[in-house]
């Protein structure tokens, strides 16, 4: 993968691009070396990375060698990015997009010249068809699809072994990328953990799977945020302890402002503070004080959408590697990350009722993989009585705290991070898996609260 | 904690009783279950120390190991059950009725037995008991009774059945009178079946005062601390007594100190059981039981034959197995929650205060309503309706009518606030089949995210792909009984 370079040099860090380089030079060398045999490469990556673009970029190389290749994505809405980033990259080359049921490419997609929605058995003798894992392992299990010499898996660490092993089988070579620090596959049933351990554990991560039936598998780790400044990086390493990364940008190239106010109202210098400091330093932590609350707490959300109005009426503005000059911030570069359905519904009416219907409100597990100028995260603790796994994986405060490009604005309460002075909850064991998402999630949240300690403002 | 729990149980609290959360009872519960009583010792999980078993009441047969961890003693105790257990597990399976399958025609029981027991730990013991009978060898110098090892395989369909959201042959009674009644209690405490109970039967005292007398009784399989402390003597001069010898000869004079120990204890539990089991068939049952009833006819008709035919069971599924089990789980989960809550009206008020419900009166009605769809014009019929509630649901929302869950969905296409608080939702028909039945204008409705659809499940190959094989082969275990042997 090449990154940028003249005339924009001055704005990254040329070590942390060159090292990420070489990363990706020596995974691509590795893929192409396999010379036929069943074998896979993982890149592992932080949040914003760059992995689709390596996905892009490794597919006009493997298409370079006139290979066929299948791309797979675990949801419809990450397929539909990497058709629309893979047609835009190589307009000579026809996208096949073999859709599941009911589904089809959004019209913007549909109307690029080089993209076909087509079916299963259509794909015969077409270079680049891409779907989501569940399609086509289903297509290839019915014998629709038949097999491609290479499968390239974006966001595998979200795909699960079940999923994973409906593709397995369509082709020798797989080159599987992801972020390790996200939200691992989740299960709505009572005992997601019943085969935990075990081999056939079908909610173990794609990624999972393969180092544990093929340990000799090279793991490539990209040691880059491209998303993420300075100020953030510097927060989410907290959820990359096995993945040292730094930002590929210098310091102060990205910049937010605000129109200067002042007012007499309390409430409004309360926000005006809050957002002054995620301007200046990218981060603020405001927090309500502590009470019993209800999940979706009316005070948090009555918080956030004056967050937005006063956002508003202060007329923001960015700048960044992209654009040196300063741009308006358009509502849909923000959004709001929450935990739980519930506060999306309430905040989504009461944001849509303020007039802010292009402000992005959703869960953790739908943000992954999308980037915004500013987000606002309502933090997973916020008003509970204890701490339990759902709402301390680390996966979900990753999701939230590593969205932004700009700006990112925690919403909590004062008694969050006295969640973590109690004892950790008991935590079952489980033969041959180590990892204990809730002490792992513990520490994580410790290292976040103490990260932003200084960004902390009481309401 | 929802909102709806938390008022729920601070109501409960206040008014000194518990609270029914549903209209109907959302399971089967027979004339004639098999009731299961079983106790262990506290640190020994995988062996049997007493049990009471019966189909009635009165019915009440006892057994006792004496010391279980003990093989021959332990076997010895579960023989007796097993063949009680057996006889009366199988026999609905030779009653066999036709049923067309994807076109095939297949046979099922007409009915089945129901296995009721008082928490989840019992079923959790059930599967341990399982593991170790099922594989048990039937020849060689170690040879176990064949009725022992089929019993072992039926508690295995057992413990494994029990995982399938809604399935009603094997019934806990904390989970059954537990999602029927609201209580003061934390999760914790209502894991007590006895403390659960003691909230809901009626008493002249605060029902907190009579849960937290209960609590102190431990309801099996694990003994409270107590309780073990006073058996250790027990046990101790039983095994002074016989020797070493295990012969029944021996061993059934020496056992009654050990039988009046665990018949309290098993005796207490029994009646509770009974009681709770007894107060929930008095309630009507839903409609959507009978569904889920076929498929547990079924799938004990299936483990039947293929327990009296070939018999083996896997101890481990393969990576294949497993994903296919993990989306049937989901999908009965999604059904089970549909189908309680379209069934009962106390079961969705969760979802309308969650925002993913709405309920109201049709006030009107616009059957020909047209819309543009790709290249041509197509009936989309609307309704509109006025609820009392306010409306969260944003637009684009997709509905299914409470009366017709399995039919086609309906889009929120227009929410409004009315001047009382309430909203006017106006929704969408998304097919134009004039087949499709519709609400009438005055109609008290409700729609909700629930569908009982059937879902399209995606195909897996039949074979093993090469990333899901280990590289190297993996070892063969030891048999346990051969290493037992060694040593």
């Amino acid at each position: 993968m090449n990154y940028p370079s003249t005339p924009k040099n001055e704005f990254y860090d040329r070590s942390v691009l060159r090292a990420a380089t070489q990363v990706s030079k020596e995974a691509l060398d590795d893929f192409f070396s396999s010379n036929g045999r069943e074998r896979a490469i993982v890149v592992s990556a932080p949040a914003g990375a760059g992995k689709t673009e390596l996905i892009v970029d490794a597919v006009g190389k493997i298409r370079g060698r006139k290979t066929r290749l299948a791309a797979a994505t675990p949801t419809n809405e990450q397929a539909f990015g990497l058709v629309r980033r893979l047609a835009i990259a190589y307009p000579q080359e026809t996208i096949s997009f073999v859709p599941a049921r009911d589904i089809e490419l959004p019209p913007t997609i549909q109307r690029l010249p080089n993209v076909q929605e087509v079916s299963a058995a259509q794909t015969v003798g077409r270079g680049v068809i891409v779907g989501t894992l569940s399609k086509l392992g289903d297509a290839f299990a019915r014998g629709d699809l038949s097999s491609t010499d290479a499968l390239l898996i974006d966001e595998s660490y979200q795909a699960d072994s079940s999923r994973y092993y409906g593709v397995g089988g369509l082709a020798p070579i797989h080159l599987l990328v992801g972020d390790c620090g996200q939200l691992n596959p989740f299960s709505t049933i009572d005992d997601p953990d019943h085969w935990r351990g075990l081999p056939e554990d079908p909610l173990q991560t794609a990624v999972g799977v393969l180092l544990r039936n093929h340990p000799s598998t090279r793991v490539h780790k990209l040691p880059l945020s491209r998303r993420l400044d300075p100020r953030a990086a510097k927060v989410a390493q907290a959820f990359y302890p096995d993945l040292p990364f730094s930002s590929a940008l210098n310091p102060a190239v990205r910049g937010m402002r605000l129109l200067p106010m002042t007012s007499v109202r309390p409430r409004e210098r309360l926000l005006d503070g809050v957002l002054d400091r995620a301007a200046v330093e990218g981060w603020a932590h405001i927090e309500l004080p502590d009470a019993p609350v209800l999940t979706a707490d009316p005070e948090i959300v009555e918080l956030i959408a004056h967050l937005f109005q006063r956002l508003a009426q202060r007329t923001p503005q960015v700048r960044c590697e992209l654009s040196t000059s300063w741009q308006d911030l358009r509502s849909q570069r923000v959004a709001v990350g929450v935990s739980h359905n519930d506060q999306k519904d309430v905040l989504r009416a009461r944001l849509d009722a303020l007039g802010y219907g292009d402000v992005v409100v959703d869960t953790a597990n739908k943000l992954q993989g999308l980037e915004f100028d500013v987000v606002i995260a309502w933090h997973p603790l916020a008003g509970l009585p204890d701490p339990d796994a759902f709402h301390l994986d680390p996966g979900r405060l990753c999701v939230l705290l590593t969205r932004h490009r700009h700006a990112c604005i925690i919403v909590g309460r004062s008694g969050d991070r006295k969640l973590l002075n109690a004892i950790p909850p008991r935590t079952p064991a489980y033969l041959g898996w180590d990892p204990d998402p809730v002490y792992d999630g513990w520490g994580v949240h410790e290292a976040v609260f103490a990260a932003t300690e200084r960004f902390r403002i009481s309401a | 904690m929802k909102q709806l729990d938390v008022t729920l149980a601070a109501r409960s609290f206040v008014e000194g009783r518990a609270i029914r959360t549903t209209l109907f009872r959302h399971r089967r519960l027979g004339d004639e279950p098999l009731m299961l009583v079983l106790w262990q010792l506290g640190a020994e999980p995988f062996s049997l120390a007493a049990a009471s078993f019966g189909r009635s009441p009165r019915d009440q047969n006892f057994v006792v190991a004496g010391d279980p961890r003990n093989r021959d003693l332990a076997f010895a105790a579960l023989l007796k059950m097993a063949t009680w257990f057996n006889g009366h597990f199988e026999a609905p399976s030779a009653d066999r009725e036709e049923f067309e399958h994807w076109g095939q025609i297949l046979t099922r029981s007409r009915s089945a037995p129901q296995i009721v027991v008082a928490n989840g730990s019992t079923i959790e013991m059930l599967g341990r008991l399982g593991r170790r009978l099922a594989y048990l060898r039937t020849d060689g110098p170690k040879a176990a009774p064949l009725e022992l090892v089929r019993f072992g395989r039926h508690l295995l369909f057992l413990s494994s059945h029990a995982r399938m959201p809604g399935q009603q042959i094997v019934i806990a009674l904390t989970e059954l009178v537990g999602s029927n009644w609201a209580t003061g209690q934390s999760p914790e405490e209502r894991l007590s079946l006895a403390a659960l109970n003691a909230y809901i039967s009626p008493s002249k005292s605060h029902a907190f005062y009579e849960a937290m007398k209960s609590e102190r009784y431990a309801i099996g399989p694990v003994p409270s601390g107590e309780d073990d402390e006073n058996l250790e003597p027990l046990v101790e001069a039983f095994n002074q007594r016989r020797s070493g010898d295990v012969s029944a000869k021996v061993v059934a004079p020496l056992l009654k100190p050990i039988e009046d120990h665990y018949r309290r204890l098993v005796g207490r539990t029994w009646r509770l059981a009974w009681d709770c089991y007894e107060r929930e068939t008095k309630w009507p049952e839903a409609p959507s039981v009978g569904r889920r009833w076929d498929l547990d006819r079924e799938a004990y008709t299936q483990h039947i034959d293929w327990t009296m035919g070939i018999g083996r069971r896997r101890t481990r599924q393969t990576p294949r197995q497993a994903a296919i089990l993990l989306r049937r789980l989901e999908e009965a989960k999604a059904t089970l929650e549909a189908e309680e809550a379209c069934d009962d009206a106390l079961r969705m008020i969760p979802y309308l205060l969650d925002g993913k419900a709405i309920q109201g009166r049709v006030i009107q009605l616009d059957l020909n309503n047209r819309e543009l769809a790709n290249t041509r014009m197509v009936r989309r019929p609307l309704v509109v309706i006025s609820s009392p509630d306010p409306c969260l649901m944003p637009c684009g929302k997709e509905l299914w009518w409470s009366v017709n869950p399995d039919g086609k969905s309906y889009e929120v296409t227009q929410v409004r606030a009315d001047e009382d608080g309430g909203s006017i939702v106006t929704l969408k028909l998304t097919t134009s089949s004039k087949s499709t039945p519709m609400p009438r204008v005055g109609q008290e409705v409700c729609f909700s995210i629930h569908t009982t659809g059937t879902v399209r499940f995606f195909k897996l190959p039949p074979t093993e792909p090469w990333t899901h094989r280990p590289e190297a082969p993996v070892a063969e275990p030891v048999a346990l009984e051969d290493s037992e042997i060694r040593s």
